[in-house]
């Protein structure tokens, strides 16, 4: 059930209203919303609702035996099964094709010919997301960092929640838990700023990501017969949608959540406003890059030790968060190329960061912005060969169609940058809920217009969604 | 994620969300202020037309209704037929033309209602040639009579009984005229961006110039169209079939000369072993349930051509071509 269906609409208009009225209901209302997590989840393939429960019921365990137990090696023991049950899972459903389909390939270079087996395993929807947001709670309990959810139901919503359950963002349960745990109040401002994140969000997905999929994907699944500006302007297009794309899942998801009287964390932030890769990752995806931080990257040693040992760090952890992406080559490509960006920056570019002039500052967003559009190009590739082709093409000569692909890459650009632009001037990303409500209505009515005139109505799934 | 890492790196400040307390109040008239504006939008969006074809359907009629006696020549048929065929160049040869053609939705059944229409007031016409492209005949009436029978005018025939419109078919157009925002939003959308550059708008004959070429759509509906001939065979949809015989009855009775005519069509695709094949068999179909109508002719031994950047669409020209086509069409008439 995508956000942008008529069956989630009628979706949230049937479970909202209940919800409202278990308002001072607390059980009850985590009942009802674990209720609605799991049809949400179930329409999506009602057969892997046994997979969540399998992995959610190991883990709510494994943290309580943590808790009760005292004993350093049966605590250890008790981490290990959970995050090596979380992973296996996770390597089976999401990984195990890709490695066999490789070791085939590998044993074909030493001339052994091995048939690839007929089975294979369909991807659970959201499987990164909830399998990192459980192991973060097991390590967060071994840690002491949170005290053990000693409540089924309580731990089982705080894992299946449906506004961030496929998709993210993935919540620290140090943020989500106690929301969980506590009977929630609605304010009337977190319902004026969900109603603002709910529109913005649609927009950005519908109206935005959908139309610049129609040059993206026409041009990286045609891109041979494409000139040079085109595939510029379609890495481009895909640089935005892709944005706008997860942005706007992730608005969506937090204003639904405020309405629902919950706060989840913010996941984006200008991102290609970036002067820098470490800034864009602190910008980008801020919900898995702080979890890469916190479970992977500080574990790693993080950057104490010297700088060979950093750039390993920092090089581990950009692979691994490019494989998280998916079970292909080119995301791990991808991860690899923003852990070069990363330790280059390290190593060469943090010595003129200081004092740079207005000029330098946007000299800065421009590079990194093209550094940015060819990551994404490496992203979006399906093959070698196309990055190959792609990346020796991308120039400047023109085509017929060049004309009506730079029309929707600036129409649909050029207000989300203006937007974004505004939203840094007043340095508040809801600038827009502080004017008077007069103006404010006629700001949600005009995007409203715009939602229904511009917006695609052929539902395209989030890209996230895959990973 | 890594700088995040970087804890030696100052921290970017994330632009942070600050929301002023709000009252029901507040968010209520922000709620219904955007109501508002959407209800005025929608209203203007019912009294500024942006469906080209219920357009050009409904300006037909009035056109028909205002038209003089003295017409020679009447055209009927499809939008292809719409931009291709310029009357005014039937006057070199002495004769008055109309442009009558409407959609390829609207049938043959259309086409039948216009003429007797016409009939029913006026001096008959000399001619009528009747022109429809490859990939309408097999249209079945759900258009014509969810969408285009309410919007006829009301001195038109009244439509044949089993295409009057039901009682959800009467519902549904409303709903179509009143919520244009969600039910026309593809029509507005393209009304919007191609502001101004080919308005709704006809000459007094009836001819409508297109001017707009998008080469990217042309090549993508060229393939549409070799898709649509490669896979199937042609066929006329029950109504069409009806609607045709009934034609050529009509205007056998009345001693008017029918002529159907293919439309123009796009070279990459007319010069393709497939579509020749499908118009041939095409041709053959129209004649076979127009036989023993000595009045009739089925023109489909040519077909008129168009290079890429001269089409809208696979069969729709643009109008630098509708010249040279309405010249063809005077040399395949035999009217010089």
């Amino acid at each position: 059930m995508l956000f942008n269906s008529r069956q989630f609409l009628i979706f949230f208009a049937l479970v909202y209203p209940a919800y409202l009225l278990l308002l001072r209901r607390h059980r009850l209302q985590n009942a009802w919303l674990l209720l609605a997590s799991v049809v949400f989840y179930a329409f999506y393939d009602w057969r892997f609702v046994g997979l969540l429960a399998l992995s959610s019921g190991i883990d709510f365990l494994a943290a309580l035996g943590i808790a009760r137990s005292t004993d350093p090696r049966r605590r250890r023991a008790l981490l290990v099964l959970s995050i090596a049950s979380n992973l296996t899972i996770l390597a089976i459903f999401k990984y195990a094709n890709f490695f066999v389909e490789n070791a085939v390939h590998a044993l074909e270079l030493f001339g052994v010919h091995a048939a690839e087996p007929a089975l294979s395993f369909a991807l659970p929807i959201g499987i990164s997301f909830y399998t990192f947001q459980a192991i973060s709670y097991v390590i967060d309990v071994y840690r002491g960092a949170i005290p053990v959810c000693r409540d089924p139901l309580a731990y089982a919503l705080f894992i299946a929640y449906f506004p961030h359950l496929v998709a993210g963002p993935i919540q620290h349960p140090n943020v989500l838990l106690p929301q969980v745990l506590r009977p929630r109040q609605i304010e009337w401002s977190q319902v004026q700023a969900g109603l603002l994140l709910i529109i913005t969000g649609y927009v950005q997905k519908v109206a935005l990501a959908d139309n610049l999929a129609g040059v993206s994907n026409r041009v990286f699944d045609g891109y041979i017969g494409y000139s040079g500006l085109d595939l510029v302007l379609g890495a481009i297009a895909f640089t935005f949608q892709i944005y706008c794309d997860f942005a706007g899942y992730s608005n969506i998801a937090r204003g639904l959540s405020k309405l629902m009287g919950f706060e989840l964390m913010q996941n984006f932030c200008h991102p290609y406003f970036a002067v820098n890769p470490s800034e864009f990752w602190q910008r980008w995806h801020i919900s898995l890059s702080t979890w890469l931080r916190n479970y992977l990257y500080v574990p790693l040693g993080g950057n104490r030790g010297s700088k060979l040992r950093t750039a390993r760090n920092l090089m581990i952890t950009m692979l691994l968060g490019g494989l998280w992406h998916g079970a292909a080559w080119n995301f791990v490509l991808w991860g690899a190329y923003h852990g070069v960006l990363l330790v280059a920056y390290r190593w060469f570019g943090q010595r003129g960061s200081g004092g740079r002039t207005a000029l330098g500052h946007a000299l800065g967003v421009a590079c990194m912005f093209a550094l940015t559009v060819y990551g994404w190009v490496l992203f979006r590739c399906e093959s070698l060969e196309q990055i190959r082709h792609i990346s020796s093409e991308l120039g400047l000569s023109s085509s017929a169609e060049t004309g009506a692909f730079s029309s929707v890459v600036v129409a649909c650009a050029a207000p989300l940058v203006l937007y974004e632009l505004l939203q840094r001037r007043y340095g508040n990303q809801l600038f827009l809920t502080r004017l008077h409500p007069m103006p404010l209505g006629l700001c949600y009515g005009f995007l409203l217009v715009v939602l229904l005139v511009f917006g695609v109505r052929e539902q395209h799934e989030f890209i996230y969604f895959q990973f | 994620m890594s700088s995040s890492i970087s804890s030696s790196d100052p921290r970017t400040p994330i632009t942070p969300e600050h929301v002023l307390p709000a009252t029901p109040r507040r968010v209520l008239i922000t709620l219904g202020f955007s109501l508002l504006l959407a209800t005025l939008v929608n209203y203007a969006f019912t009294r500024i037309p942006t469906n080209r074809g219920y357009w050009i359907f409904e300006h037909k009629w009035r056109l028909l209704q205002q038209s003089s006696d003295a017409i020679d020549l009447l055209f009927v048929g499809d939008s292809s037929c719409n931009q291709s065929v310029i009357p005014g160049r039937f006057r070199s040869v002495g004769l008055r033309g109309l442009n009558l053609c409407t959609i390829g939705s609207s049938l043959v059944l259309n086409d039948l209602w216009m003429i007797e229409a016409w009939l029913a007031s006026r001096r008959a016409p000399d001619r009528i040639v009747l022109i429809r492209s490859f990939d309408v005949w097999d249209r079945p009436d759900t258009v014509l009579r969810e969408h285009l029978v309410p919007r006829l005018p009301r001195r038109a025939p009244t439509p044949v009984p089993q295409l009057a419109s039901s009682g959800a078919d009467r519902l549904r157009a409303r709903l179509v005229k009143a919520l244009p925002l969600w039910f026309e939003a593809s029509s507005i959308r393209q009304a919007v961006t191609a502001a101004g550059r080919d308005p709704f708008a006809t000459d007094s004959d009836g001819f409508m110039a297109v001017r707009r070429h998008d080469v990217a759509h042309v090549e993508a509906d060229l393939r549409q169209g070799f898709e649509y001939v490669r896979s199937r065979a042609p066929q006329l949809s029950p109504v069409n079939r009806t609607a045709l015989s009934r034609l050529a009855a009509v205007t056998h009775r009345h001693g008017i000369k029918l002529d159907i005519v293919s439309a123009p069509v796009g070279r990459d695709l007319a010069e393709t072993d497939e579509f020749r094949r499908f118009h041939r068999a095409l041709g053959e179909l129209l004649g076979e349930v127009v036989r023993g109508y000595p009045n009739v002719r089925v023109l489909y031994s040519r077909v008129a051509s168009y290079a890429n950047e001269e089409l809208e669409g696979r069969d729709h020209i643009l109008e630098s071509a509708a010249v040279k086509h309405s010249d063809w069409l005077l040399d395949e008439l035999d009217l010089r």
